[in-house]
């Protein structure tokens, strides 16, 4: 009886060290994780930034290009407080659903110091801002009161699998 | 002394009078006085919760002290909130069809022009609404448990219902806008907003009301929210049976026949709620894939991983009265997580994609009775811990136990690591500012990883998946595996091998196009699905011949009543023949996806998957109900023959929204789905497109939602009989 309680703890043992190992080799598989700035922090940052980044930002106005030409989006992301900014080029995908300047994004991409530019390869815009701004304002001093809750955001991504 | 039967109906008959005569009332004085008249929905949701808060009172009191009356008083009350509830509900759909701008709720939601099925389904196109939605279906699920324990004595129920009451009362708090971040629904427009808007009338500008999103506005979005909200919301009744069997303490298992259809219910609600999710991001957001790893997504899985693993896991106590503890885990993990689910996206928890509304208030109300929940769930299982403990055990590796129990290791496992994804970056940032010291530093987590793990787990559970029906139970024989595993293993093989022939004898497969790793996976996919339907397909067919040999006049009818005789398991063989299908569907629409960024000038043309683009003519402008589409005429032919089709990829600008949205277009085939988004047209019409092929798409969205709505339905219908096991009664 005993010996056979043992050898179902050990397979569960086993199966559970293989989900632990499985999980740490999907932790660092490529592009799995990114650390996540906001545009300030990034600049402001020592190291690690070669690696993949995540930064979380606002279009700045008034630097939107797109050119259909090339299949190329070029922008600044700008921190809340208009201090830092950096450029991306984002050739991925399409420019994403509600997309402008002034908007909300998440970039997702490698991050070139030098040049102060991330080279995206995604693009995800956070809610539709049309509580704030597409309705001469009535709904400003509201804040975030009201907000419908299913998912927002549209999001740009040329492949979801490997 | 009984007189529960004669008690319910007539509380029920006060229930339906009630809501019919107000509803009345409220809409004659609405003709006066509209702004006067949303008083009384208003308060409504303040009584019901009121009601929830004394049946709460009431069952503590009646439980303890056995004295029937309190316990009369408490059912009552549950059927008042449940009440209440209903006619606030009814009340707001009467404002939203009426254009009750002086509601916020509805001058959020809804414009006049909105067509009416989208001025309906802006009840949960909002915050307050959709919760206002959400204690609609708890209220109900609660009022049905009231109905159906009418006609004996159910000590079982009554201490479930005493479970649904105070779940009743928290959501009940919040939709009467009792905590900041969630308003009632009959909230008046504040004054500050009203004056602007007033003073826009006089200016002359149009004064619509917000909107229901463009996003929203899909027939889609009718069907997604409430099949999600329902099996989110039904959760609650299996877990309060669990709750209330462990209060009650007899250690029996009975609660477990008396949740089943409630389990089902919110099983094939939350299946459905996930894939409609799937479809509807698949037609609007213009990406061409259905499943992005995102947080909302994830919060939607996690109950589904955990009750799918409890309906499994709850066969083996029925048979073999084991894992009891496991069981009442899973089924609190699921209530667990779906609360916890509701506050990430109702909180702003995961600001950083989602911009939800924050509040601390809220984050502190779902927070603290999500803690309570938790503590409680623990403190209960560790009381009756030894009452629970199992008297048998498994006795081998090979045996229907312990694939059910790998079945469950696996859902469980998954689960986990895609809440650890989910929560990663407030788990790091946490990590960074207290032990680092580095404030506002967090780790996202993205689909590679997610990828990278639930592919291969996802292959053993289909594998599991026609092992776990067919092996014996305590442990298998040779003659039991070779007669049921030889032929689908035998047919697996042949369909594995028939995908890599055409490669092998032509002998083109290049490295770049079939990686190493994807290939075996493929292949494990192919293999597996077959192996699953051919274990089913063999039991199907063992069935039938019996059948035909007593005498069923043809295979129909054997197929028939083979299914209504034992509806539980044919029901679940339906199920996993979904499954199955969803494992090919992906792999097709995920796996081989193709996708090409084109840009094209008008009369140019593009080749993918054997199909011709042909940007045929000149960009075109569509003016819709409340939105102009600014699209491109693409004409689409098989290769060497004529036009088969013409699709109108395009941007919408809806008159409510200063942003464009996709509105891409497909063609369906058998064979796969040709799908085109629009990214933009220049000044010389030439047009920045994203194309994607995406083969067995319908196998997805539409064949496997239809076959788990037929399995599902049939799992409903299941004679459900209460067979005391052997050792359960103490």
């Amino acid at each position: 009886m005993e010996s056979k309680w043992i050898k179902f703890v050990l397979a569960g043992t086993l199966l559970t060290a293989a989900a632990v190992l499985l999980s740490v080799v999907a932790f660092n598989s490529p592009g799995a994780n990114l650390v996540r700035f906001t545009p300030d922090q990034l600049l402001a940052d020592q190291g690690g930034a070669s690696a993949g980044v995540q930064v979380d930002g606002w279009v700045a106005e008034g630097t939107e290009q797109y050119d259909i030409d090339q299949q190329e989006l070029r922008f600044q992301v700008r921190d809340a407080e208009r201090t830092a900014f950096i450029d991306v080029v984002y050739r991925e995908g399409l420019k994403p659903d509600s997309f402008k300047e002034g908007q909300g994004v998440v970039v997702s991409g490698h991050y070139n110091r030098a040049s102060n530019t991330i080279q995206a390869s995604k693009l995800m815009t956070k809610c539709p801002s049309k509580y704030e701004a597409a309705d001469g304002g009535y709904a400003e001093s509201e804040g975030a009161a009201e907000q419908t809750e299913a998912p927002q955001y549209s999001e740009s991504s040329p492949e979801s699998s490997p | 002394m009984n007189d529960r039967p004669r008690e319910t109906k007539f509380a029920f008959s006060i229930a339906f009078a009630f809501v019919g005569v107000s509803t009345l009332i409220f809409l004659l004085m609405s003709r006066t006085d509209d702004v006067a008249a949303t008083g009384f929905p208003r308060a409504a949701v303040y009584i019901a919760a009121g009601c929830a808060a004394w049946a709460c009172l009431a069952f503590a009191v009646g439980l303890r002290s056995r004295h029937e009356g309190w316990l009369r008083s408490a059912r009552r009350g549950i059927v008042a909130a449940w009440t209440l509830i209903l006619f606030t509900t009814v009340c707001l759909l009467i404002a939203l069809l009426s254009d009750w701008h002086h509601v916020e709720y509805v001058w959020r939601t809804s414009t006049p022009q909105q067509p009416v099925h989208y001025k309906l389904s802006a009840l949960w196109g909002g915050m307050s609404g959709s919760m206002l939605f959400w204690n609609a279906i708890l209220t109900s699920c609660a009022a049905l448990m009231v109905w159906r324990s009418r006609g004996e004595e159910d000590r079982l129920t009554d201490y479930a219902l005493g479970v649904m009451s105070v779940v009743m009362l928290f959501y009940a708090v919040l939709s009467a806008g009792l905590v900041p971040g969630i308003s009632n629904p009959f909230q008046l427009l504040s004054d500050d907003i009203r004056m602007r808007v007033e003073a826009d009338a006089a200016a002359g500008v149009s004064t619509r009301g917000l909107g229901m999103n463009p996003l929203l506005q899909t027939p889609l979005m009718m069907i997604h929210p409430p099949n999600l909200y329902g099996g989110f919301v039904i959760c609650t009744a299996p877990f309060a049976y669990a709750v209330g069997s462990m209060l009650q303490g007899s250690g029996s298992t009975l609660w477990l026949a008396r949740s089943r259809r409630w389990t089902i219910a919110a099983w094939l609600f939350l299946t459905l709620g996930n894939l409609l999710g799937g479809a509807w991001a698949y037609n609007e957001l213009g990406w061409g894939g259905y499943w992005g790893w995102d947080p909302v997504e994830n919060a939607a899985l996690l109950p589904w991983l955990m009750i799918t693993a409890f309906l499994h896991s709850v066969m083996i106590q029925e048979r073999r009265n084991m894992l009891k503890i496991w069981n009442i885990a899973l089924i609190s993990l699921t209530f667990l997580l779906v609360l916890f689910g509701t506050m990430l996206v109702r909180c702003g928890l995961l600001t950083s994609v989602h911009a939800f509304g924050e509040s601390s208030e809220l984050l502190t109300y779902f927070g603290s009775f999500l803690a309570l929940s938790t503590i409680a769930v623990v403190l209960l299982i560790a009381r009756r811990w030894r009452r629970l403990r199992s008297v048998n055990r498994f006795d081998s590796l090979l045996s229907k136990e312990a694939a059910f129990l790998f079945n469950n290791w696996i859902f469980v496992i998954s689960a986990a690591v895609v809440l650890a994804g989910t929560i990663f970056p407030i788990i790091s940032e946490a990590y960074y500012t207290y032990v680092r010291g580095i404030p506002d530093r967090k780790i996202a987590v993205s689909e590679p990883y997610y990828n990278a793990f639930i592919v291969p787990l996802g292959l053993i559970l289909l594998a599991l998946t026609g092992v776990g029906p067919m092996i014996s139970w305590k442990k298998a024989t040779g003659s039991n595996l070779r007669r049921n595993f030889l032929l689908p293993t035998a047919a697996g093989l042949i369909a594995a091998l028939a995908c890599v022939a055409p490669f092998v004898i032509i002998g083109n497969s290049s490295p770049d196009e079939f990686p190493l790793l994807k290939t075996i996976y493929s292949l494990l996919c192919v293999f597996a699905s077959v192996f699953v339907l051919g274990t089913i397909a063999l039991e199907y067919w063992k069935g039938v011949r019996i059948r035909m040999r007593r005498g069923s006049p043809n295979l129909f009818s054997a197929l028939f009543k083979l299914t209504n005789q034992n509806r539980r398991r044919y029901g679940g063989y339906i199920v996993h023949i979904g499954v199955a299908l969803f494992y090919i569907g992906a792999l097709g629409s995920n796996g081989f996806q193709l996708s090409d960024r084109v840009i094209l000038a008008p009369g140019e043309t593009h080749q993918i998957a054997g199909y011709q683009l042909k940007y045929a003519g000149e960009p075109f402008q569509k003016r819709g109900p409340n939105a102009v589409f600014h699209g491109v005429p693409i004409e689409v032919s098989k290769n060497g023959s004529g036009p088969i089709a013409q699709l109108e990829p395009s941007r919408g600008m809806y008159d409510a929204s200063e942003s464009a949205t996709y509105e891409s277009d497909t063609l369906r085939r058998l064979s796969g789905d040709l799908y085109i988004s629009l990214g933009g047209v220049n000044e010389e019409g030439k047009a920045d497109m994203q194309v994607y092929y995406n083969p067995l798409a319908w196998v997805v969205l539409w064949a496997v939602p239809i076959v788990m709505i037929i399995g599902g339905a049939v799992c409903l219908a299941e004679r459900i009989k209460y067979r005391p096991t052997k050792g359960a009664e103490a």
